[in-house]
């Protein structure tokens, strides 16, 4: 079942397409990562998908086939924005009440639990919570619904090293323990390397990625070899970065099958995900290559 | 053996839910605007105790006149004389409470959804289960309706407060400068203001910006109701005089006119 | 307990296990030890949960851990260590490898480069092998 499923989205703000053509599809249980440079669209399409916008162009669907803003996708969906805003002059006790009155399911043990571990007081006013604390009462706010996904926009920007460790740790635990699916969006590659399962790569408005990232870091590897038989073997191959210098050349070629041999002469290795994720943030071009489809794996075979 | 993947929470039920019920919006909203709902109520209440005092000792001071017979005498003319000169019209309260809807539109509100939209909370707000349109719609009616009947009960007390200006011939019925405030046309006007409030701060989406919209707007339609009163006033004057009725004593002749603004006249 | 060292190049999953390994050696872990919940390695390392759960199954395709239903994950084995005389065999035939390369021009930091790259690759394979197998061997998921 796909927690998240879009046809051909778009969104437009005048005459600037936000979002152009994006096909793409996220099944449940992941922690997915959207990522690209500030700018290309991450802030639209999360809004698109949380029902705060409406799409110009194309569908979207949650929760397997629910329609974008439903009720139903209200209900099943947890939303924290960019900058996490709250109700300044409300303490987190009212914060809770309010969120316990416009919700139909609240675990209040959870929120009063967790606020109480991490030691944010409940009659503060939240303008007087440091930002770490404001990003964790609004994460607090959204699991204690007990979502089944919960989406997050570039949550980890205003906080620092301890507070972003904090923050993910809560959020892994959540996966960990209740099976939420998560889809957050970044623009610093390095921290959801470790976290993120998959992958959804968004420039310009135009997905270019959308797979598991085990799937990706499985299909693509670098080749390195002389320059003079570099081109012929770009020819021959799908490549997403050619890097000359002098005499040699780094080539990053997407294989669909991992077992296709090394060209003589030329030498394999492992691809990380950053290095991938850059080398198609660097090759930006118009006519972008068709995202990875969904295979079926063996590990989504859970029954 | 170990799964590799991880139990995903499923949906529980299937069916179609039903919105949440309405009266969840009561704490909400009162958490929300405590501010507001607090201003209105001491507002009011700081204005109906001073109205209250004053028109009692008004509505004593005028009873007295009216007690004093004959009507004609020098005695009695000279005290009615001297009711006029102590209270002046009673214009100088109305004046600046000519400015309640206004004030009241652009305090209470546009920022009921102006804020939201400039903090960026709706993101937060709208993306609950109560759902975005349900809402607005519950805010809107759980502050303009205590509003409404607040301003109802005032208009009320305004237009006890200015009967003995009336019938002593100071104010006229449809005076302009009382007209807006009492009877129905006071609420009337605090809803549209409140009305006219909100939708400025869903449209311009800042609070300080939408509350000068408001007052200006509120104010402007003021103004030319306002001159519009005064217009329907001096043509029946015309009309009277060219019909030649005889000029009304005071204390008479407004029963028409006040019923046109919604209360029962049984004082007159 | 786990600790994670980014830079390495070995995959996180990887180094859980051999962290568990080394600490079988050393008579840190003992049979009947349970392992770190996965919840609070995820929350201590910021790793997804699927890269535990690989790893504790990769100690469970080991024969050293297995998995309690509703309680968590347990050492069930220990490590054999390497015999005194293989280990001395062992070291032989490297010192004649590292002569050989030796002679075909390779530096000490291109031995280095070398040993890594087949490590990775050797042991990287030897990963996803046993996967593969298990697939099979469960028929349709």
């Amino acid at each position: 079942m796909n927690i998240i499923e879009t046809v051909a989205l778009g969104k437009n703000y005048g005459r600037t397409w936000a979002l152009r053509d994006c096909t793409f599809a996220i099944p449940e249980g992941h922690l997915a990562a959207l990522v690209g440079p500030n700018g290309a669209g991450k802030t639209t399409l999360l809004h698109l998908l949380v029902g705060l916008t409406t799409a110009a162009a194309g569908t979207a669907t949650v929760l397997g086939g629910l329609p974008v803003g439903s009720r139903a996708a209200l209900d099943g969906i947890a939303f924290v924005a960019q900058d996490t805003p709250v109700y300044t002059n409300l303490t987190a006790a009212n914060m809770i009440r309010i969120a316990r009155n416009l919700n139909r399911s609240f675990d209040l043990a959870y929120a009063r639990a967790r606020l109480g571990e991490l030691d944010i007081p409940l009659d503060r006013k939240a303008a007087k919570l440091s930002g770490g604390m404001r990003a964790q009462l609004a994460l607090t706010l959204a699991l204690a619904r007990r979502p089944r996904l919960l989406v997050l926009d570039e949550p980890l920007a205003a906080l620092d090293p301890l507070a972003r460790h904090d923050f993910m740790g809560t959020v892994l635990a959540a996966v960990s323990e209740d099976g939420v699916s998560v889809l957050l969006s970044s623009h610093v590659l390095a921290e959801l390397e470790r976290v993120a399962d998959f992958l959804v790569l968004l420039t310009r408005g135009q997905v270019r990625v959308a797979a598991e990232v085990e799937d990706l870091v499985r299909s693509h590897r670098l080749l390195t070899g002389p320059a003079d038989s570099a081109d012929w073997i770009a020819g021959q191959l799908d490549v997403v970065q050619d890097q000359r210098a002098a005499a040699q050349a780094h080539l990053l070629v997407r294989a669909h099958d991992p077992d296709d041999p090394v060209p003589p002469g030329w030498e394999a290795h492992p691809v990380s995900m950053e290095e991938l994720v850059l080398a198609y943030l660097r090759s930006g071009s118009p006519a972008a290559p068709a995202p990875l489809p969904l295979k079926p794996t063996a590990s989504t075979g859970a029954a | 053996m170990t799964a590799l993947t991880l139990a995903t929470r499923q949906n529980n039920s299937a069916r179609p839910s039903r919105p949440l019920p309405w009266r969840r919006m009561v704490l909400v909203t009162w958490l929300q605007h405590q501010g507001t709902l607090t201003g209105v109520a001491v507002l009011f209440g700081a204005l109906a105790i001073y109205l209250g005092i004053e028109g009692l000792i008004i509505h004593h001071a005028w009873t007295v006149d009216m007690d004093c017979l004959p009507a004609s005498s020098a005695a009695c003319q000279a005290k009615a004389g001297s009711f006029a000169t102590q209270w002046h019209s009673g214009a100088t309260i109305a004046s600046p409470m000519q400015l309640l809807p206004a004030l009241l539109g652009a305090f209470a509100g546009a920022p009921m959804l102006a804020r939201e939209m400039e903090t960026g909370t709706f993101r937060y707000t709208w993306t609950q289960g109560f759902g975005r349109s349900r809402w607005i719609i519950a805010k809107l009616a759980l502050v303009g309706g205590p509003l409404a009947v607040i301003a109802g009960a005032f208009g009320i007390l305004t237009y006890w407060y200015f009967g003995p200006f009336v019938a002593e011939g100071q104010l006229i019925a449809l005076d302009p400068r009382t007209f807006a405030l009492e009877c129905l046309a006071f609420p009337g006007w605090v809803l549209a203001a409140f009305a006219i409030g909100a939708f400025a701060g869903m449209l311009i989406r800042r609070v300080v910006p939408a509350m000068a919209t408001t007052m200006a707007v509120v104010g402007g339609l003021g103004l030319a109701v306002g001159l519009y009163l005064r217009h329907c006033r001096a043509s029946r004057s015309m009309a009277t005089a060219s019909g030649g009725a005889t000029s009304q004593p005071a204390g008479t002749g407004h029963s028409r006119a006040s019923r046109a603004a919604g209360c029962s006249c049984w004082r007159y | 307990m786990f600790r994670l060292d980014r830079d390495s190049g070995v995959p996180t999953y990887l180094q859980l296990v051999h962290q568990v390994e080394h600490a079988l050696r050393l008579g840190y872990l003992k049979v009947g030890d349970q392992l770190p919940r996965v919840r609070d390695v995820v929350t201590a390392l910021t790793i997804h949960p699927n890269t535990v759960l690989k790893a504790y199954k990769e100690l469970e395709a080991k024969g050293l851990a297995a998995g309690r239903p509703g309680q968590g994950t347990f050492i069930t084995g220990t490590l054999e260590p390497v015999t005194l005389p293989e280990l001395a065999g062992l070291r032989r035939q490297l010192l004649s490898w590292l002569k050989a390369a030796d002679e075909a021009g390779l530096d000490e930091a291109g031995v280095a480069a070398l040993l890594a790259s087949v490590t990775r690759d050797y042991y990287g394979r030897r990963a996803a092998r046993p996967e593969n197998e298990n697939a099979g061997n469960e028929g349709v998921a």
